[in-house]
């Protein structure tokens, strides 16, 4: 029984290199993927009837890309990219556009924070809601909608940004 | 005996049922807050070509382990070990008095801490400590230590370090004389019932990262805590009712080092039946190990931590309860769960019960998948059963071989998590310089920005596939060596393997399916 468990954990032993060739051999294919060019992309998007005109509601890109989202939106709200923490406002007849370069991987929500005029029966005291609000863009400094006290948010997903490993 | 076990089964189920069940209505009425979990995640799902690479290999890595059994055969009890506690550093460092009086004085304050700023800090979870501290960095964190460190949590436990320090100051010398002895047709189901809480409050209660409410969920968990430290003498309670314990303890059973005493007579003697194999007066066996009862009652020469291989804790003779199965059973599901309900499937699903309302629907997900994988798991023990035509029960069987699974739930806990830990872990950063919200900058910390780069997403592709392909054949690798040892015929036990391993690549499969999916909310 001595030796026979010898040869097995023997054995056992054996199969961990054999485990970090496989590892290995993914990392190659894995790297052997890459290689291109980033690129300059443009998107235009256009929020009506609270949703984007965006295929499957994702806008893909590759990492290093130079990305520009041009906004046109019926209702007056801000624009969120969550992760990058990117936040523009934008109104009816008044487009608003940004750009960043998309350095970091991941799939990263994109919200529309609709502005409405408050009512009291509807407002909303949520603190874990007003947290998301204001939390997740913590420059703030364009962000204007607490100056105005009869509008409340909504939240809207719209979709999200996802960045592929180039 | 079977159906013994299986009545007390049957009447745990019928009690958590009945617990979830009041806990549910009492607080759906309170209304979601969040529809999922705290903490964003930002996971790109995997690609397929590494999905089905991932998944050939575990079928491959399955067939070389076979076949190395079928030639090799042997017990697979006996591994290497190092001692720990015979080094002059170790004991100088780590394993010294000085250092765990510090660490359990840090455990105490950080505990303390926590509930502070839950109660008297800002209520938006992002600028309180208290949220990301509780599900981020130590929910998530504590698994990874405890899968790979030790049982790190056995140390910290606050609820246990506060109950010695009165135990200590009132006490005397013996401690406190436990109200009542364990009983023990009880096993470890208040464990289970309480994990089945905490399972429902991390999964489905929208309202579970409001500072407020994890301070009430921490003040009433304390309360039972300590109840059932006092009721019914620590050592019986950590074991047997404490779900985190029993949790951690279990994920441990897989890291690298284990708290071992010397000495089967002392282990015979104790309370808590964990001579191994629970043979008391067996002559064979081991020292008993991760038995922190005989760890605490053995004189200081007596006692050793070890450093052993992965996964060596999994595979000690010893006798699994019906409740352990259970427990098992419902962690692994409960872990699948967090990301099975992120995906576009289960939204699907909500989508077509949308009338029974979001907290129902999640919540016969948290407790219908456990019930249904335990059904699978039992017709899987049975087919093992016929296979290997054994004297064992089914019952026996599913008990004998559940621990394999612990690998391949914690291949999938790792591989879920680590993107969140990693980024959204980074906001206990500015957190600690200002814990309760209030604009403080203590040590010059506040004004960190997460890095959201911080990991690529192929590297996190690729550590998912990889751990959960080396979980897989970890879990194979255990069932086949407790299958030689509770088998006699070689012939026999390789036979009961068969459904095992069709089993654990199902299972293999669906953890890889989960994380190939897009994450949606």
């Amino acid at each position: 029984m001595n030796i026979k468990l010898k040869k097995f954990q023997k054995a056992w032993a054996l199969s961990v290199p054999a485990l970090a060739l496989v590892a290995l051999a993914m990392v190659a294919f894995a790297a052997a993927c890459g290689g291109s060019e980033p690129e300059d992309l443009i998107f235009n998007v256009n929020i009506e009837h609270d949703a984007w005109d965006v295929a499957n509601d994702i806008i893909k890109v590759k990492q290093g890309d130079h990305v520009t989202v041009n906004v046109e939106s019926d209702v007056q709200g801000g624009f969120h990219l969550h992760g990058y923490d990117l936040y523009n406002e934008v109104a009816p007849g008044a487009p608003m556009s940004f750009e960043f370069v998309a350095d970091a991987t991941g799939n990263f929500e994109i919200q529309f924070h609709k502005f409405t005029l408050a009512s009291d029966e509807l407002a909303t005291d949520d603190p874990a809601m007003d947290d998301m609000v204001e939390d997740d863009h913590v420059e703030g400094d364009e962000h204007e909608a607490e100056d105005h006290e009869d509008v409340d948010e909504t939240e809207l997903s719209l979709g999200s940004l996802q960045v592929f490993p180039r | 005996m079977y159906s013994g076990s299986n009545r007390k089964m049957s009447r745990g189920v019928l009690a958590a049922v009945f617990v979830v069940a009041a806990v549910v209505t009492a607080l759906t009425a309170a209304g979601p807050i969040h529809a999922h979990g705290f903490g964003q995640r930002y996971d790109l799902p995997v690609p397929l070509s590494y999905f089905l690479g991932g998944a050939a290999a575990a079928v491959a890595f399955s067939f070389v382990i076979v076949g190395i059994v079928i030639q090799g055969g042997g017990a697979g009890a006996g591994h290497r070990t190092f001692d720990l506690t015979a080094r002059r550093w170790f004991r100088l460092t780590l394993g010294s008095h000085v250092a765990l009086w510090l660490v359990k004085l840090a455990s105490i304050f950080v505990f303390g801490l926590i509930i502070a700023t839950a109660f008297w800090g800002s209520e938006k979870p992002l600028d309180n400590l208290s949220p990301t501290f509780i599900w981020i960095i130590w929910w998530v964190g504590m698994g990874f230590v405890s899968a790979t460190i030790g049982n790190v949590w056995a140390l910290i436990n606050p609820w246990k370090i506060v109950f010695e320090a009165f135990e200590g100051l009132l006490g005397g010398r013996e401690g406190f004389t436990p109200m009542q002895r364990y009983p023990i047709s009880w096993s470890a189901w208040p464990a289970v019932v309480l994990f089945g809480v905490f399972a429902w409050l991390e999964n489905v209660y929208g309202g579970a990262s409001l500072p407020s409410n994890i301070g009430t969920i921490i003040i009433v968990f304390s309360v039972i805590q300590w109840a059932g430290m006092f009721y019914f003498g620590k050592n019986a309670w950590l074991r047997h009712g404490d779900p985190l314990a029993v949790l951690f303890g279990l994920f441990a059973r897989f890291s690298v080092t284990e708290a071992r005493v010397h000495g089967r007579a002392l282990c015979r003697r104790c309370e808590l039946d964990c001579a191994p194999d629970g043979s008391k007066n067996a002559d064979e066996g081991e020292d008993c190990a991760e038995c922190y009862a005989c760890f605490e009652r053995a004189e200081s020469a007596e006692r050793y931590v070890l450093l052993r291989p992965p996964a060596a804790g999994l595979i000690r003779p010893e006798r699994v309860s019906t409740a352990l199965m259970v427990f098992v059973i419902m962690a692994l599901s409960a872990v699948t769960f967090d990301g099975l309900k992120e995906t576009p499937w289960w939204n699907t699903v909500h989508r077509n019960l949308e009338s029974l309302g979001t907290s129902w629907v999640n919540t016969i997900g948290l407790f219908g998948i456990p019930l249904l994988f335990l059904a699978i798991y039992l017709a899987f023990a049975w087919a093992m059963r016929r296979l290997s035509s054994n004297a064992m029960s089914t019952g026996d069987m599913a008990r004998a071989f559940v621990l394999s699974l612990i690998p391949i739930a914690l291949a999938y806990h790792f591989a879920h998590f680590l993107a969140l830990l990693l980024i959204q872990g980074q906001a206990v950063v500015p957190l600690i310089s200002d814990p309760f919200g209030r604009g403080w900058d203590l040590f010059s910390t506040a004004d960190y920005a997460i890095d959201i780069g911080v990991i690529n997403a192929r590297s996190a592709w690729f550590f998912s596939i990889a751990v959960i392909v080396v979980g897989h054949v970890a879990a194979v690798f255990i069932a086949h060596v407790v299958s030689l040892r509770k088998i006699s015929d070689h012939a026999a036990a390789m036979r009961s393997q068969y459904p095992m391993l069709i089993l654990m690549v199902f299972y293999t499969v669906v953890s890889l399916w989960i994380i190939s999916q897009p994450i949606v909310e």
